[in-house]
């Protein structure tokens, strides 16, 4: 985690660590944080969707992100609205090394990773799996030139599921160090996930819950860096490469999000969906007998 | 007159004065239209152009007769069929109305058949020559030699290979005509579908930092509503645009920073009318970016 600062990841996951250790409002002051956008995405003059539209932005570019409000994100031309951007971990190609031991974890560094069924650019898709994305890198192809390479990256069943340009991926960490004594409660009705050590609220970052739950205290039940969401109903396709997934209570899961920014919100899909960079934290942080309460 | 084409000089003389040919005699003209691409220039004094109708007398018209008939413009792109790319942004061709000619004849024929001096034939719908000219001049000149001197059939909204070169002969007929191409599986209409094409950056270029993607857009008489680019199958992206007027080329430019090195697989697509129902035309082609 450490490829960012400690203010700079509160930006990107929309989070607050509260404990006095880390006691700081998250917005206090502008912080410079790169973002992906989803779709084409119109740069508005003022914070007003009814305002002059400057320009489109791109689908799935990146944004340099200078100042968030509560529904809207400042660059330097004007104003995009907050659900049009997907904050993204700084990225960088000329840190880009081909990574040779096979098999490694590895998440999406750039906007989108492209996995095609065989090693071309025009190769027929096999799916887009977006910023924070992770898989398990299982095979690789020699590029003919410098930063060509492609790896084959495996289903959750251990399946080949295609190729992707290696550029577009970095090596992730997917071991846990959890705390102990940790806890979650999900207000259901806030969608605000709360995180405690000892009775002691220590951060709180908006989800967007994906199904209703039941009201209880739940048990973490397994994890998995990655995983596949099959016919997400709303958007009428299936998500690889679902990150950092971690199982509770009869069959809830709590899983990094790449293909939407409504956080706060309820949206289809897995039960506690929030932003990639916070899940991950939390897949590191929560221990496996932790307690997970759902009002 | 060389014989140096495999049409024989009577044939030829036979085509350029309008006289109709032996059934046979047409066949084999099919059959050699492609030996026939070396014709020789075609002087205006021997050449004739000559609406036949099976029930009227016809109507032969000299060079200085066309010349000296009222003059119509009209500006619309050449599209060949077989190419993706449009062969000019556009051109401003005059010429004589074929309407005003076939308005001469009490005509019932539904169909026209077109006979062009090289032995080429096409045909079309009499309902589709409303806009059609007998052109002899583009962009302000007589027409080169390789563009159908002494005249050519312009149609807008059509193929190139239902605008014959040298075109000779018109015939009215009740039976839709089978023309060179259509006979090898070419669409009989022969009707431009919306058409959108990258010119720039080239099918495996190599290109570095922000890339300016130019394309062109034909829609013929439609109105064109979006024109969009995809980059590797991703969302679509609006391509500002000043449409062009129906049947001349809308050309577009956009610029892309490239998030990353890479290959990317870029597409543009235009659609005209509801986007629902009328979602055409897609060009692709593969870049390599080095650094962005």
């Amino acid at each position: 985690m450490g490829r960012y600062s400690r203010r700079q990841f509160l930006q990107l996951t929309n989070a607050a660590f509260l404990s006095n250790q880390l006691s700081f409002s998250i917005f206090s002051e502008p912080q410079v944080f790169p973002g992906r956008t989803f779709e084409a995405t119109p740069i508005y003059h003022a914070q007003d969707p009814h305002s002059e539209v400057l320009r489109h932005l791109w689908p799935d570019s990146i944004v340099n992100v200078y100042y968030a409000h509560e529904n809207w994100y400042q660059l330097a031309e004007g104003y995009v609205q907050r659900t049009a951007i997907q904050p993204m971990t700084p990225y960088s190609p000329s840190n880009y090394q081909p990574i040779t031991s096979l098999p490694f974890w590895a998440e999406v560094a750039t906007p989108v990773a492209v996995v095609r069924q065989w090693c071309a650019p025009d190769a027929p898709l096999v799916t887009r799996i977006g910023h924070g994305g992770v898989v398990q890198i299982v095979d690789r192809l020699s590029g003919n030139r410098e930063r060509a390479d492609w790896y084959g990256i495996a289903t959750q069943d251990d399946e080949l599921l295609g190729w992707t340009q290696a550029i577009f991926w970095r090596p992730v960490c997917a071991e846990t160090s959890p705390t102990l004594r940790s806890t979650l409660h999900i207000d259901q009705n806030t969608q605000l996930l709360t995180g405690y050590e000892g009775g002691e609220i220590v951060f709180q970052t908006p989800i967007s819950s994906g199904e209703t739950m039941m009201p209880g205290n739940h048990e973490v039940t397994g994890r998995q860096p990655t995983g596949t969401l099959v016919d997400v109903p709303q958007y009428a396709q299936s998500f690889h490469g679902v990150p950092w997934r971690v199982h509770f209570g009869e069959d809830y899961e709590l899983s990094g999000t790449y293909w939407h920014n409504r956080f706060g919100s309820p949206v289809p899909g897995p039960a506690v969906q929030m932003s990639t960079q916070m899940a991950h934290w939390l897949y590191v942080w929560l221990g496996d007998y932790a307690t997970i309460s759902v009002v | 007159m060389t014989h140096q084409q495999s049409l024989s000089r009577r044939g030829f003389l036979l085509s350029a004065i309008g006289q109709s040919l032996p059934q046979n005699m047409r066949t084999e003209h099919v059959n050699q239209h492609q030996r026939l691409k070396g014709l020789p220039p075609i002087h205006s004094e021997y050449w004739t152009f000559t609406v036949v109708s099976q029930q009227e007398a016809p109507l032969i018209l000299s060079y200085q007769d066309t010349l000296a008939l009222p003059a119509v413009d009209v500006i619309c792109a050449l599209v060949c069929s077989n190419k993706d790319v449009p062969r000019k942004v556009h051109s401003h061709w005059r010429g004589i109305s074929i309407q005003t000619l076939l308005d001469r004849f009490n005509i019932r024929a539904a169909f026209t058949r077109f006979i062009a001096a090289d032995g080429y034939i096409t045909g079309l719908p009499l309902s589709m020559l409303d806009r059609a000219i007998l052109a002899y001049q583009m962009n302000g000149e007589p027409l080169a030699h390789d563009d159908g001197f002494p005249a050519r059939l312009v149609v807008p909204g059509f193929y190139g290979y239902k605008m014959p070169k040298w075109i000779t002969r018109l015939e009215l007929t009740d039976t839709p005509p089978t023309g060179f191409w259509e006979a090898q599986g070419w669409s009989a209409s022969g009707r431009i579908e919306t058409t959108a094409v990258i010119t720039s950056p080239q099918h495996l270029q190599t290109v570095n930092g922000v890339v300016t993607i130019h394309g062109l857009v034909y829609a013929g008489e439609q109105s064109l509503i979006h024109i969009e680019v995809s980059i590797d199958d991703g969302p679509w992206m609006p391509v500002p645009f000043t449409p062009a007027p129906r049947f001349q080329t809308t050309e577009w430019a956009i610029d892309w920073s490239p998030p990353a090195p890479g290959a990317y697989f870029l597409k543009a697509r235009a659609i005209h009318g509801a986007p629902s129902t009328e979602n055409l035309s897609n060009h692709q082609v593969v870049i390599t970016v080095l650094e962005v």
